[in-house]
């Protein structure tokens, strides 16, 4: 038995379908309507993978795209939503390889020039660290350092808790090397 | 979060350029298609080479089963390759197992014949090059084919589509080259018929990436 719920969410997945039928047609007022319709949808889905607000933003922007571009691949036949999330986590999956990709150029690219607050008790964890690029220094001493959590640590350095993990993990790789040397 | 104005700005340009589009076709019937191209393709030349002894062959229950199976298999990862190029209908985990399952099976079905130990180098060569291009030539537009019908779609994981059709693509030659070639022998099957399906599968999941690249609605 269907509750009102259901009713309701498969009246607006009904009338979605609907919409990208005709928008498929070429109509633009149908298509309008589709696009502001699922933006709380699309952004409330992502928001369950990405918390930085201007990564959300770059992947709904993908994600309309994607739509636009692939439109003629919905079979009306069929529900709409697993179609559209089936792109909203490509995006999604795509945006955060992109974001590896560059959080390891700007690692290997950046060089340290500014000496980490609170120095560890050990001289030769302190020395092995000041052969850390900055943002990897940051990350060790916020974390382990410092004890804070992950996301208080990326809201700190302005980053995402993903990339943030990704600095760490290389500081203990980097730390490890240094100090079996 | 309130809508910022890029985001209008997005809309309107998505909207300006909602022209009318074709849809695709079902997977069914994208692949029935593809395999009547396919198998028009392949018997035009295999009917001119076709082996001495096929009739005594085909009275072989083993020979139809591992023909069978390489159909079976090549049929399962076509569909699994066109479902790859329409978002959300991802992996029927069914029709992969069995595709998959069904082209392993023929290829370890068909590697059951017994090694000619009295062969040189030159003459294994010699009789493997006919089978090599044939493999080829044979394949290729099929899987030329195929791939075109991937672009018309939108492949989200195009490695898996690549991979999918190389491997439904050279399936469906594997049978083809054993109607035609006389020599059942274990390292002829290995290197001529086999290693082909494996090399084109490879081959085309290294070349999806960039020949399934961007594809437009149209």
């Amino acid at each position: 038995m269907s509750t009102g719920g259901d009713d309701a969410t498969g009246g607006r997945g009904r009338r979605r379908a609907e919409w990208m039928a005709r928008a498929q047609d070429g109509d633009r007022e149908a298509y309008r309507a589709l696009l502001d319709d699922v933006r709380p949808l699309v952004l409330a889905w992502l928001r369950r993978w990405l918390d930085d607000e201007a990564d959300l933003a770059d992947v709904y922007q993908d994600t309309l795209v994607h739509l636009h571009r692939a439109r003629h691949t919905y079979d009306p036949a069929r529900p709409f939503e697993p179609w559209l999330f089936a792109l909203a986590r490509h995006c999604a999956a795509d945006h955060g390889r992109r974001l590896r990709q560059r959080t390891r150029e700007v690692l290997v690219g950046d060089v340290p020039d500014v000496a980490v607050e609170g120095e560890p008790a050990q001289p030769a964890l302190a020395d092995a660290l000041r052969t850390l690029p900055r943002p990897q220094r940051e990350a060790f001493s916020m974390l382990k350092l410092e004890g804070l959590s992950v996301a208080a640590a990326a809201s700190r350095a302005g980053t995402t808790p993903g990339a943030l993990k990704v600095r760490a993990h290389r500081a203990y790789k980097a730390l490890k090397a240094f100090l079996r040397s | 979060m309130s809508e910022p104005g890029w985001e209008r700005r997005l809309v309107d340009r998505l909207v300006a350029d909602a022209h009318p589009v074709r849809r695709l076709w079902s997977p069914e019937v994208r692949l029935v298609v593809w395999l009547a191209i396919a198998v028009a393709v392949l018997i035009a030349p295999a009917t001119r080479v076709l082996r001495d002894d096929l009739v005594l062959r085909l009275r072989n229950p083993a020979f139809v089963l591992e023909q069978g199976l390489m159909l079976v298999g090549a049929v399962f990862l076509g569909l699994e390759a066109v479902r790859a190029a329409v978002p959300g209908q991802g992996a029927g985990r069914a029709s992969t197992i069995v595709g998959w399952g069904a082209l392993g099976l023929a290829l370890i079905w068909m590697l059951r014949e017994p090694v000619h130990g009295g062969w040189s180098v030159d003459t294994f060569l010699d009789v493997g090059r006919p089978c090599i291009w044939r493999a080829v030539a044979w394949g290729a537009v099929p899987w030329i084919v195929l791939l075109i019908a991937l672009r018309r779609g939108a492949p989200l994981a195009r490695r898996r589509a690549g991979v999918l059709a190389g491997a439904a693509t050279w399936a469906l030659v594997c049978p083809a080259l054993r109607v035609c070639c006389q020599t059942d022998e274990l390292l002829h099957l290995s290197v001529f018929h086999a290693l082909p399906l494996v090399a084109g599968a490879a081959l085309s999941a290294a070349l999806a990436p960039i020949l399934l690249a961007e594809s437009h609605a149209r």
